[in-house]
């Protein structure tokens, strides 16, 4: 990823910290299984018991069926609405659970331009943090930033003129900094991005985009 | 604990996965939530951010239910890496990876698992029985290394002993564990 010094305080905005888990799942979750983890596994046998409260484990179980009833509302609501739903099942947590809030919520992929879609997700903080789907092949028009932007990429990649993003990967856009991602041809591509200001189209989009209040 | 808790254990987590079984998570959290707490303390959490994240992890358990295999490894080992990988992410930092890179025999991979051929819960066992043994000071080094993965600098800064001190008595324990589980092929 990017050094600790590009970012902001990543602790302090939801938006930020579902794309740090994300990416973190995406880096490193596939760690296999190291042999000291028997050893871990030992000394948690050997723990001292420490106490919780006492309604815990049925606190746990809402939590559960909590999960399992946004998950059932979100396949209703993703069938309805004709999405693929194996695409989004294939994201993953949080910020699957994040889509599905999003959707059971009423939110609907919105039409960004020819093969692009985003879904702004409910997860608090300043600005906008959106999933974007975008098509093999297709593009965001080149645009400024009016705040500094965070796209991380889930699965497929994109190119923005300047070097190439995959799963993991962070592209970081800034006031003064314009790009054009476009899409790897052999895939779609799922992009988590965390905006704080808009951005800015050139040309006959740009025109669009203040017409339409975007 | 017993090969026979272990497999019990391991049918509880079975019954999760097959038919979500609210009676069988509510039994693995009375046994492995106290511990998973007291794990997240030990490594410095405050009470009320241990019992937030042993939440998250046993929350994590009955999601990842499906994935456990047991004939791949016990129920502790697994619960272990859950809580571990939660607070890896939490912190950001593997210091496992920073381990010294002068002292490749005292990493992760150099310790050797008994024979192959046994199942590996027996082999599992078999490591939990070979520390059981080890000279307690020997055992007190492994467990802050592989298990609050401490660094060596940490570990001497902890127990006021010389970092060499720490490195020959991990160094130590390690040559023990190897005899003791290489006598077992």
């Amino acid at each position: 990823m990017m050094p600790a010094t590009d970012m902001p305080d990543i602790a302090s905005h939801p938006g930020l910290r579902l794309m740090d888990s994300t990416a973190a799942l995406l880096r490193g979750d596939r760690r296999p299984p190291e042999p000291t983890d028997a050893v871990g596994g030992a000394f948690l046998d050997l723990e001292t018991p420490m106490a919780l409260a006492p309604d815990a484990a049925g606190r746990a179980l809402e939590r559960i069926a909590g999960l399992e009833a946004v998950d059932s509302r979100a396949r209703q609501a993703a069938r309805g609405a004709g999405r693929q739903l194996g695409e989004v099942l294939a994201l993953p947590d949080p910020l699957r659970e994040a889509v599905f809030e999003a959707l059971a919520a009423g939110r609907r992929w919105r039409f960004l331009g020819l093969g692009i879609r985003g879904l702004r997700l409910p997860v608090g903080g300043v600005g906008e943090t959106q999933l974007f789907r975008i098509d093999p092949g297709a593009g965001v028009a080149r645009h400024d930033h009016g705040g500094d932007e965070f796209t991380l990429v889930v699965s497929g990649g994109f190119h923005d003129g300047h070097g190439h993003f995959g799963p993991g990967e962070v592209n970081i856009g800034r006031p003064g900094f314009t790009h054009e991602p476009v899409a790897d041809r052999d895939g779609v591509c799922f992009a988590l991005a965390v905006s704080f200001g808009d951005a800015r189209f050139e040309g006959p989009i740009g025109l669009l985009q203040r017409l339409t209040g975007h | 604990m017993t090969a026979d808790d272990s497999d019990l254990f391991a049918g509880l987590v079975e019954r999760i996965a097959a038919r979500g079984d609210r009676a069988a998570f509510a039994s693995l959290f009375d046994h492995y939530a106290p511990r998973v707490k007291g794990y997240l303390a030990r490594l410095g959490l405050d009470a009320a951010r241990a019992e937030e994240l042993t939440q998250e992890v046993m929350v994590t358990v009955w999601r990842k239910a499906a994935s456990f295999d047991r004939r791949k490894a016990r129920v502790s080992t697994w619960i272990f890496r859950i809580a571990r990988n939660r607070r890896i992410d939490l912190f950001r930092r593997d210091r496992a990876a920073e381990l010294d890179p002068d002292e490749p025999q005292l990493t992760p991979a150099a310790l050797p698992l008994p024979d192959a051929g046994l199942e590996q819960t027996q082999r599992e066992a078999l490591v939990a029985a070979a520390l059981a043994d080890l000279p307690p000071a020997q055992r007190e080094m492994v467990r802050a290394a592989f298990y609050e993965d401490l660094s060596h600098g940490e570990i001497a800064e902890r127990t006021g002993l010389a970092l060499g001190t720490v490195k020959s008595r991990l160094r130590l324990a390690f040559d023990k564990l190897r005899i003791r589980l290489e006598m077992t092929r």
